[in-house]
């Protein structure tokens, strides 16, 4: 009874993890195919000889590199803008006190979990104002600030003892001295959780940079991809575009390999924002 | 002394401003439009009251986009949190190959919806070739077109929805169940509980406050995640079957050029979003 309990137990779970890994595996394995192989039945999932000519073609018909440095330049600086914002913010609620701090931070709480689409309309005017529409400039400006990191970087730097910053107040460092000398040395694992979560927030950002530029050399990979599907429409080089995925994923999921607890961690305890 | 006094000030002043400029502001200033027919830019908005609001009423888009959202939610929500349930109570350490499995299930969460819409259209090939046809087929089951057939493109949906928010739900789940007291198992298995009722009067009761949880933010998650999927694999077709409120939304103010009109939509996006938020701190804070 036990052993057909576990045979059970471990059948289901090797079963949903095949079908989750699938579409990866269905990926990889067409964007290493020739054209003949992709359309080919009974279906090989393992190429007979793995070709890179679907990796070439999409890089090179596509300006997919421009997108490819967009792409980390808009999440690159993303990140830097959102830490810098937060280890602030979070510093000045979880340390000092003054007027207005509980409704302030409430204010800002209702940032959390609100759909994009509510204020697209606004935002799309405001920045039209701010001559921010199709620049790089748009795509990071806006997203610079984040409730979410204030939020976990105040509960980390609340539990830091106060004793440490006292002795450096002595010692006559000012409030950003004490933030970039004492305390940001010893938050490295919550600095490291925000890296996570703002970068894999930036790098999949599909539908703000969709309204704010339609030049093509401002696309972001996501939106370059999303591109790259749409003029293919008609009829669709499967194997280019899935080489195209597979790069525009490539990224996120070498952080995930070499990381994969650190990640699942910083996601899980984020409850559930992107 | 002053200078102290306002150094918190400064502190914040990054992220206020931003958060004022970039969320506030348009918060309300898409409230305002709610009142006003405007097509983004003739100079003079004309006020028309609550007829925006009104218009809601009859616009069988809408509503068909209204239907089609919740339809999505009330599909995806319950089918994610069931089988992510079911997997964080058999997961467990003893399990060969646990860290793997646990990232193999977390994959699907990490990538761009983007990426995922356009792997799932290759998947969902309306032909002979494509990967689920070929599965199926082994089964005996026929073809069929997926994406491009009015009565399975939702469902088609469904299932990328449900494939992409497994493992980050039962992730939430583990760390629930680790919280659950083992003295409460070992006294149920004294009164001999076993399996199946060690899960259901134990583990269910237990876990009520973080399934609660992951069902609200899930069911508010799939609201406006949807977006990308369906820009992406359908475009809201076909014959309108996959429409959602918020790319009707998109449609309505940057297809139309109905700025007051799609600011109403999204006002009534922002009341469900509310309403299932306040319902959660109610229950959040009974329990």
């Amino acid at each position: 009874m036990k052993k057909l309990r576990s045979l059970f137990k471990h059948s289901m779970l090797y079963g949903i993890a095949l079908v989750m890994i699938l579409p990866f595996v269905w990926m990889i394995s067409t964007s290493l195919k020739g054209p003949t192989e992709i359309f080919s039945l009974p279906i090989q999932w393992i190429p007979s000889s793995p070709k890179f000519e679907n990796y070439k073609t999409a890089i090179t018909s596509f300006p997919f590199i421009r997108f490819m440095i967009n792409s980390i330049v808009v999440t690159g600086l993303i990140i830097i803008g959102q830490l810098f914002t937060s280890v602030l913010a979070a510093y000045a609620f979880a340390r000092m006190e003054f007027k207005g701090k509980n409704g302030l931070f409430v204010l800002l709480l209702s940032g959390l979990m609100l759909p994009a689409q509510t204020i697209m309309i606004p935002m799309i005017l405001i920045l039209n104002k701010l001559n921010l529409i199709n620049t790089l400039a748009g795509l990071i400006i806006p997203f610079t600030w984040s409730t979410l990191i204030v939020f976990l970087l105040r509960q980390f730097f609340m539990k830091i003892p106060r004793e440490i910053e006292e002795a450096a107040m002595i010692d006559g460092c000012n409030t950003f001295q004490i933030i970039t000398k004492i305390i940001l040395p010893i938050s490295k694992p919550i600095l490291s959780t925000a890296f996570i979560l703002i970068f894999i927030y930036g790098w999949n950002q599909y539908f703000w940079p969709l309204l704010i530029v339609n030049k093509e050399e401002l696309y972001t990979l996501q939106l370059g991809l999303a591109y790259f599907k749409e003029v293919n429409s008609i009829e669709t080089n499967w194997g280019a575009l899935m080489a195209g995925t597979t790069l525009t994923m490539l990224p996120v999921i070498t952080v995930f390999l070499f990381c994969q607890k650190k990640v699942i961690e910083s996601i899980a305890f984020s409850g559930g924002k992107e | 002394m002053n200078k102290n006094r306002l150094t918190p000030y400064l502190l914040i002043a990054p992220t206020f401003v931003l958060f004022t400029i970039f969320f506030l502001f348009p918060l309300l200033y898409s409230f305002s439009l709610t009142f006003v027919e405007w097509n983004g830019f003739a100079i003079d908005k004309t006020f028309v009251g609550f007829s925006n609001y009104m218009r809601l009423f009859g616009d069988e888009d809408f509503i068909n986009a209204l239907k089609n959202t919740v339809t999505y939610a009330l599909l995806t929500v319950p089918l994610s949190v069931s089988i992510s349930l079911v997997l964080s109570y058999i997961l467990d350490e003893k399990v060969k190959g646990f860290q793997a499995l646990k990232g193999i299930f977390f994959l699907p969460h990490i990538v761009s919806l983007v990426a995922v819409g356009v792997v799932w259209s290759w998947i969902y090939l309306p032909d002979k070739y494509g990967l689920l046809n070929v599965i199926l087929g082994f089964f005996g089951v026929e073809i069929h077109q997926w994406l491009h057939d009015p009565d399975l493109a939702l469902i088609s949906l469904v299932i990328i929805g449900v494939w992409k928010s497994i493992g980050y739900n039962m992730v939430i789940f583990i760390a629930g169940l680790v919280a659950i007291p083992k003295s409460l198992y070992e006294a149920a298995e004294i009164d001999g509980a076993q399996g199946l009722q060690r899960f259901v009067y134990i583990t269910l009761p237990m876990l009520k406050p973080t399934i609660f949880f992951v069902m609200v933010s899930s069911t508010i998650y799939s609201l406006f995640q949807i977006f990308d999927i369906v820009k992406v694999t359908t475009d809201g077709g076909p014959i309108g079957r996959t429409e959602m409120l918020v790319t009707y939304l998109y449609k309505v103010g940057f297809t139309n050029y109905e700025m007051g009109y799609a600011s109403a939509i999204a006002f009534v996006l922002f009341a469900i979003t509310v309403m299932i938020t306040i319902v959660q701190k109610k229950f959040i804070e009974e329990s």
